[in-house]
């Protein structure tokens, strides 16, 4: 009948911490006749988390960074006594907390393989019998074993560590976040006997982000958000309450009332270009080979038709001369790409447009340096693209001062 | 809610429970992993090694023997003054030790503390230990001088050296877990602990002999001066190195009864030391 008793019963256990330490007299001090008010300048780690764990039995617990997993882990080893609520163990406990706690740098490695079997609760006979399968696990050799741990390699450091702890005789092993130890085959080593161990009926509690580890390790999973259990059920289904953000990367969303232009879409729902929300409609351009552009709260997104060109310019002096200067529909044309070089260390940033290229350093103002009158091949390799200085150009009414502003002299965009 | 069957099962173990002191016997095999990494790491790094636990006591006796020997002439009235120096100088060293390092026991493993549970008086009593190992080159050295002197033993002597290291060690564990638990929440703690042992070395009459104080302070202060447990062990160390070889030593009276009272309050203390790391150890792996 022994075996069907749980090997951990956690009920209801909450862990608070203070967030603010009385480091001063005045603090301590006023403190000892200050009301408590509770809740307040403390963090609730742990709230209410109840759950057993039945011999044979392997669990995950999952959750995010914060989630209060850690914490729940050591309040089952013993490490942290919980604020309310109780836990028990039935046998041997043993906690892979961290590889390598124990370890003291000074020490030779065999003499600290003894020191942290010992404290993760080995007998110096049961130490010894194990002591040459340890080594071998870790791959560490004969010379380095007489060596101070302070001299290896921290992959040789952890190997170690997570030898010793993976051949301590335990009924339950607790193992946090250390399953990325050493390199792909000591990975692969290690989930081999922490396999071996699941056959042999230990139970295994263990906190990991490694999704795919874990599947193959637990049956179970418990995930934890905001110090509760929101899901307590078969490890597949836990899984899907963690699975990485990546693969469900955040869309930008439209909220206001005007619609982004299709040509615009992808570009608007990328979070990283951080466009903005739109503030108007997407305006045709019929100018420069036409197009569109549409304004974001951040951004001025554009297509080039006559350059089948999507590009935008993130809100920036470079923006406003642009805009100055008549925008898209201006001499300037459509931008073709994004802005290059960086202003560090007096650099000099610079985005092309169709009819120049406007740069700029850290401490000067926008310059817009136009093409050489275009070559002839040029225009017609551009086609449709039309020029100020096209007279037949659709934007001929605004020539005049188009003409003047292409003087092929930098022109100062401000005054 | 009816109670769960786990908080009744006698087979159930709270995590994070120990016997305290007491659990040292079930982990006496980490004790003394963790007194051997003290002792082999103390002098780790050092040329000169465990030399350092002779040169040390030696410079600190020379420099005393000098001002307060020659200098001021307090050993024209006593024979065999370095002994007698040196005997108390001893006891004072293994105090301030144990004291000392004990207090800095846990706040030193913070690594394990916060990361594994073992019974955390396994570190001030590890600390302990090693101070007490550390004693026995300075009680070596003092011995051989002795013997060179013509000093010989007697079964007193044996029961005296050991009640006096008793005496000493309880109190300073007793000390070192109070002051080494608030250590742990505030380290203002440790230097209340300096502040202490600066006090001790003239608290008791190692650099100078009892009558000093007898003839000058009145019977009462005298009475409570003499119960300090440090006091005590001073005092039988005296019995132990100085007495055999000093013709006319002053031997302070009842001297024993000091002695039961010294270790009484030395078991007070590590009572009252033990509560309060109890009281306190809860918290540890957080403060950290």
């Amino acid at each position: 009948m022994t075996l069907e008793k749980p090997v951990i019963v956690a009920h209801e256990i909450v862990k608070t911490f203070k967030l603010k330490h009385n480091h001063t007299f005045k603090e301590t001090f006023l403190s000892l006749f200050r009301k408590k008010v509770p809740g307040v300048g403390e963090f609730r780690a742990v709230d209410g988390v109840s759950f057993e764990v039945s011999p044979g039995e392997s669990v995950a617990l999952l959750g995010k960074n914060g989630s209060g997993k850690s914490t729940t882990l050591k309040v089952i080893s013993g490490v942290l006594q919980p604020d309310s609520g109780w836990v028990r163990t039935h046998g041997r406990v043993g906690g892979l907390l961290e590889v390598g706690a124990g370890f003291h740098p000074d020490l030779t490695g065999r003499d600290n393989v003894f020191l942290n079997a010992a404290i993760l609760g080995m007998s110096k006979k049961e130490t010894e019998a194990l002591f040459a399968d340890i080594v071998d696990f870790a791959g560490i050799s004969e010379e380095f074993l007489d060596t101070e741990v302070k001299r290896y390699s921290s992959g040789m450091k952890s190997r170690l560590g997570f030898a010793v702890a993976i051949h301590t005789h335990v009924d339950v092993l607790l193992v946090d976040e250390v399953l990325s130890v050493g390199d792909a085959e000591f990975r692969a080593k290690c989930n081999e006997r922490l396999l071996q161990m699941r056959e042999q009926n230990k139970s295994m509690f263990i906190v990991s982000h490694n999704i795919g580890t874990i599947k193959k390790l637990c049956d179970r999973g418990i995930v934890l958000q905001k110090g509760r259990v929101i899901f307590d059920g078969p490890i597949e289904e836990a899984a899907t309450y963690v699975t990485p953000p990546k693969r469900r990367k955040k869309r930008v969303q439209n909220f206001t009332e005007f619609s982004v232009a299709p040509q615009f879409h992808r570009l608007f729902a990328n979070p990283e270009r951080k466009l903005g929300q739109p503030v108007e409609n997407a305006v045709e351009i019929t100018e420069n080979g036409g197009g569109l552009s549409q304004r974001f709260t951040r951004s001025l997104a554009t297509y080039s038709v006559s350059h089948d060109k999507i590009s935008f310019i993130s809100s920036g002096k470079f923006l406003q001369s642009y805009l100055e200067n008549g925008g898209p529909s201006g001499p300037w044309g459509f931008p073709l790409g994004r802005a290059q070089g960086s202003f560090v260390d007096g650099g000099t940033r610079s985005i092309q447009f169709q009819h120049g290229v406007a740069s700029s350093t850290a401490a000067s103002e926008v310059l817009f340096t136009p093409h050489e009158r275009p070559s002839e091949q040029e225009l017609s390799h551009a086609g449709a693209l039309k020029t100020a200085e096209a007279p037949s150009s659709a934007v001929s009414g605004k020539t005049p001062a188009n003409r003047d502003q292409n003087s092929p002299h930098p022109m100062k965009d401000r005054r | 809610m009816t109670e769960h069957p786990a908080l009744t099962d006698p087979e159930y173990a709270t995590p994070g429970r120990s016997r305290g002191l007491l659990s040292a016997f079930q982990y006496r095999y980490v004790l003394s992993l963790l007194m051997k990494k003290g002792v082999a790491t103390r002098y780790y790094g050092s040329a000169l090694g465990w030399a350092w636990s002779y040169i040390r006591p030696i410079a600190q006796f020379l420099m005393y023997y000098v001002v307060i020997g020659i200098l001021l002439g307090v050993n024209r009235g006593v024979e065999y003054f370095p002994v007698y120096l040196f005997s108390g100088l001893i006891m004072i060293n293994l105090f301030s030790e144990v004291f000392r390092t004990t207090t800095d026991a846990v706040v030193s493993n913070k690594a394990l503390v916060r990361k594994v549970y073992l019974p955390r008086e396994l570190f001030p009593l590890a600390s302990a230990g090693g101070a007490i190992i550390h004693f026995l080159p300075q009680a070596t050295v003092l011995l051989i001088v002795a013997i060179f002197l013509g000093w010989t033993i007697t079964w007193m002597q044996v029961v005296a050296l050991l009640a006096a290291v008793v005496i000493v060690s309880v109190f300073g564990l007793g000390m070192g877990l109070a002051f080494g638990a608030l250590n742990v929440a505030y380290r203002d703690a440790h230097n209340i602990v300096d502040l202490i042992l600066m006090f001790t070395t003239w608290a008791s009459p190692v650099i100078y002999v009892f009558t000093t104080v007898q003839a000058r302070a009145p019977e009462w202060l005298f009475h409570i001066y003499m119960s300090n447990p440090v006091t005590s062990a001073v005092e039988l160390s005296h019995t132990v190195f100085w007495d055999p070889i000093a013709n006319d030593p002053h031997r302070p009276e009842h001297l024993w009864t000091y002695v039961l009272i010294g270790l009484g309050l030395a078991l007070i203390s590590i009572v009252v030391g033990q509560l309060v790391f109890r009281r306190m150890e809860g918290r540890f792996a957080q403060d950290l």
